[in-house]
């Protein structure tokens, strides 16, 4: 197979359409959630009211604004932009729209994080999920687990082309983001950063729940330190489907971990991202399913145990009344699978 | 009480300023050494065998450990400044104690003045807070008078050939604005607000705009000539000594990141009384800088309307057999941003979001260093002082400066604006007072140990403001 097969293969091959459907969700309910924690800083900055005049309101653009002298927004801008990026994300998750939904939501989403970094500094946490929504759109997103497809009345397809590379560019993505994070502490702080002190240091600089014990022994920063930057440093490992049983793990955890000894936060626009591009969501059914009944219960509700978990980080800040609209979204998904199901079973040979 | 009636209303020079106090024998007392300092209230501090002991209301008695591995040797003088920090003048140096901390810490002197008197005996010590509402501390170490900023530990140094008489100076307080110093051959005084304020420098730039990567000169005008200029770049909290970047009268500066900058100049006396800070802003140029409506259209015109064409074409083509032309387009598309992001990370910055490397946390510590933690602090009317959290009352930050510059640079009406805005989200709460201040961590083989933070700033309003529900 030649390289440009090759690449034609991992980025625009035939890939599962419903591991994309799930895909999209996941990243558009990160975005979602990104959308929604920026948006106190984005309108204090906008309004400039009595909140805004308690701060240093310094506009310190990001390198695209300054350069195309892109000034702070007006209320009104930030106003109408947040009406349409909740409209688009919501038309996204369910599926109408679909493909134009996902590109408005990646223009508008990007301009409204890179204003809120403007205002403060760049961090990392929406990088790979900046580059997965404007992926989005060149990926088949719309052919399951959409409104779309039902008013279609598109059946049940299982894969087609493109489907692979939204999900390319976000594991691309978030695979750099972990390599560069370990190779940097190497190559700029040399192997003297695994001394337990630097680490130590870089959690003391916050005040979380878990950051006096953690900090408490330098010998245990020492092992952190080791653990993280091997980690970090050897992510493009993931790639290796049977080592993400190691490395997706790794990467959330890494995330509650640093949430809990500094100030990062839930960090799940990062993390969610790499859930929705690693895991093989079209597969997760079977897997559940297989091995004895007793493994299988087992499996299913550790699995439903670690997805409440997990949306309910994702609820803790994110808009109120986004678990009724997940509930109604989740029911809508799961007659549909019902229905498909049902239409789909073979009719019994009648008996004579 | 020291006697202010001798006092000459000016004084060209500090040395002329200083005059003796006649009778001083009735003035001995107040020179007599402080040992016992309140860390907060019902927390007193005190020499012990060891080093220092605390107490609390009637709690036993614990020693303080000192994080100075030679220790503080025999202690001198305990005294406990407005800021709340309690400073220790010690035989190994000038040391540091604190309500929050867990032991205590010695000073590192900053700048080319103070330096030299680290380590050398400190034997007295007094504290005020000058006309402009700023913090001061006046040590007597070794043969010298210190004046020293405690916010940041940089200061002025009153050489033996600078201070009255031929003695050699003893003990050293401050009563009514008047700084009494005791020495070996006489008491002498000295009004502290006898010194003019230094009159601003004023600054010029030598050039139209700066150039990146290429040094340019600033020149600098004092009307009245200064003791010390200090500068910052970028409403930096921290004033820099400018002596470092003087070349005769021009300031040579490395130019900073391109963008927008203010540089701010300050004149700074003996006293440290300061000027009224001169601003200069000027803008760094990028690299190649591109006029407003190519920039919009090259930035932001250019990437938008591929993106457009892209999901045109992904929309006519992906269900078509017709596949080659989207896919070379979105393959050289995902290799450019793939590509870009390599070597964003090979060369990390941050400005070029999303395109951003990963230089954070790469940062090496060592044994012994200091790590640094910005904190809000209330101060109740009774005097106790706490941590605040959060830092901007109905609001968003991304950085705790942007709710501390404020509080440093504006004092007391942007603590009290900031105190009021936080009582409305919480009704319960008293001040008396705000501190922007950075706690401070030691890092030890035998784990971290907090010691006293830096108090930034300090506003105490003396009246009480309080929530609704503690009214």
């Amino acid at each position: 197979m030649s390289f440009s097969e090759r690449f034609d293969h991992l980025f625009f091959g035939e890939g599962s359409l419903v591991r994309l459907a799930v895909f999209r969700i996941v990243v558009l309910l990160a975005a979602l959630y990104a959308v929604w924690v920026f948006r106190i800083g984005v309108f204090q900055h906008a309004t400039a009211g009595e909140a805004a005049a308690l701060v240093d309101r310094h506009w310190s653009p990001i390198f695209v604004f300054d350069v195309a002298r892109i000034g702070p927004p007006s209320l009104t801008t930030v106003r109408v932009v947040f009406g349409v990026l909740l409209g688009a994300i919501a038309a996204g998750l369910l599926g109408l729209f679909t493909r134009v939904a996902c590109a408005t939501t990646a223009v508008l989403a990007t301009w409204w994080i890179a204003v809120h970094y403007s205002f403060g500094k760049p961090h990392h946490d929406c990088i790979a999920l900046t580059f997965a929504l404007w992926a989005l759109p060149f990926g088949p997103i719309g052919a399951r687990l959409s409104l779309e497809n039902l008013v279609r009345r598109g059946g049940r397809p299982t894969a087609a082309p493109f489907a692979k590379f939204p999900i390319r560019i976000a594991q691309l993505s978030a695979v750099l983001g972990y390599f560069f994070a370990g190779a940097s502490k190497l190559a700029i702080g040399g192997i003297e950063w695994l001394n337990g002190y630097s680490l130590q240091a870089a959690m003391l600089h916050f005040h979380a729940p878990w950051t006096a014990f953690f900090t408490s022994d330098p010998r245990l920063c020492q092992l952190m330190s080791i653990q993280i930057v091997f980690v970090q440093a050897t992510f493009l490992l993931a790639f290796v489907p049977r080592l993400r049983w190691f490395y997706v793990p790794m990467a959330v955890f890494f995330h509650l971990m640093s949430w809990m000894t500094m100030d990062t936060g839930p960090y799940l626009t990062l993390w969610f991202v790499v859930l929705a591009a690693f895991v093989p969501w079209d597969r997760v059914p079977g897997f559940l399913g297989a091995g004895g009944a007793a493994w299988s219960t087992f499996k299913r509700v550790a699995a439903l145990a670690l997805a409440s978990w997990f949306l309910w980080i994702f609820l803790m800040q994110a808009p109120a009344g986004s678990e009724f609209f997940l509930l109604g979204l989740g029911m809508v998904l799961f007659a549909r699978g019902i229905w498909e199901r049902r239409k789909a079973s073979p009719v019994p040979a009648a008996t004579s | 009480m020291l006697n202010l009636a001798l006092l000459l209303p000016l004084a060209a020079t500090p040395l002329q300023a200083w005059r003796p106090v006649e009778s001083a024998e009735r003035l001995a007392a107040e020179f007599e050494p402080r040992l016992e300092a309140l860390e907060q209230p019902g927390q007193v501090l005190r020499p012990s065998s060891g080093g220092l002991e605390r107490q609390q209301w009637q709690e036993p008695v614990v020693e303080v450990p000192c994080t100075d591995p030679r220790g503080m040797g025999e202690v001198h003088e305990l005294l406990t400044e407005p800021g709340g920090l309690v400073f220790i003048a010690a035989e190994h140096g000038l040391y540091v104690s604190h309500a929050l901390a867990e032991a205590t810490d010695r000073i590192e002197f900053i700048g080319a003045q103070l330096e030299p008197f680290e380590r050398l005996p400190v034997h007295s010590l007094a504290a005020d807070i000058d006309r402009d509402g700023r913090r001061r501390l006046f040590a007597i170490c070794g043969d010298a008078l210190l004046v020293i900023d405690p916010s940041f530990y940089w200061g002025a140094a009153w050489t033996a050939d600078e201070l009255p008489g031929e003695g050699v100076p003893r003990a050293v307080r401050i009563r009514d604005g008047v700084l009494g110093l005791l020495t070996s051959e006489g008491t002498y005084q000295l009004a502290l607000g006898v010194h003019e304020r230094p009159a601003a420098p004023r600054v010029v730039l030598e050039t139209d705009s700066f150039k990146y990567g290429v040094p340019v000169d600033v020149a600098l005008m004092s009307p009245n000539g200064w003791d010390a200029l200090r500068h910052r770049l970028d409403m930096h909290h921290v004033w820099l000594e400018s002596a470092e970047v003087l070349e005769g009268a021009a300031l040579r500066l490395e130019p900073p990141r391109p963008g927008s900058h203010a540089l701010d100049l300050v004149a700074v006396d003996d006293l440290l009384v300061r000027s009224e800070p001169t601003r200069l802003e000027f803008a760094v140029a990028y690299p190649s800088s591109l006029p407003k409506g190519l920039g919009l259209v090259l930035m932001l015109g250019v990437p938008l309307a591929c993106f457009g064409v892209l999901v045109l074409i992904a929309r006519r083509y992906l269900a078509g057999p017709k596949r080659a032309l989207p896919r070379l387009l979105l393959g050289t598309a995902a290799i450019a941003v793939v590509g870009l992001q390599v070597l964003a990370g090979l060369f990390p910055q941050a400005k070029g979001w999303p395109f951003v490397g990963f230089s954070m946390y790469t940062g090496v510590w060592r044994e012994g260093d200091l790590v640094f933690r910005e904190s809000l602090g209330g101060i109740a009317p009774e005097g106790w002082s706490f941590d605040m959290r959060p830092f901007a009352p109905g609001g968003a930050i991304d950085n705790p400066r942007q709710v501390l510059n404020p509080l440093i640079e504006d004092g007391e009406p942007a603590a009290k604006a900031w105190a009021r805005a936080a009582m409305a989200e919480r009704p319960q709460l008293r001040l008396g007072g705000l501190q922007a201040r950075a706690r401070r961590t030691r890092l030890l083989s035998s784990g971290p140990v907090e010691i006293a933070p830096l108090i930034l700033s300090h506003a105490a309003w003396g009246d009480e403001l309080v929530g609704e529900d503690s009214k």
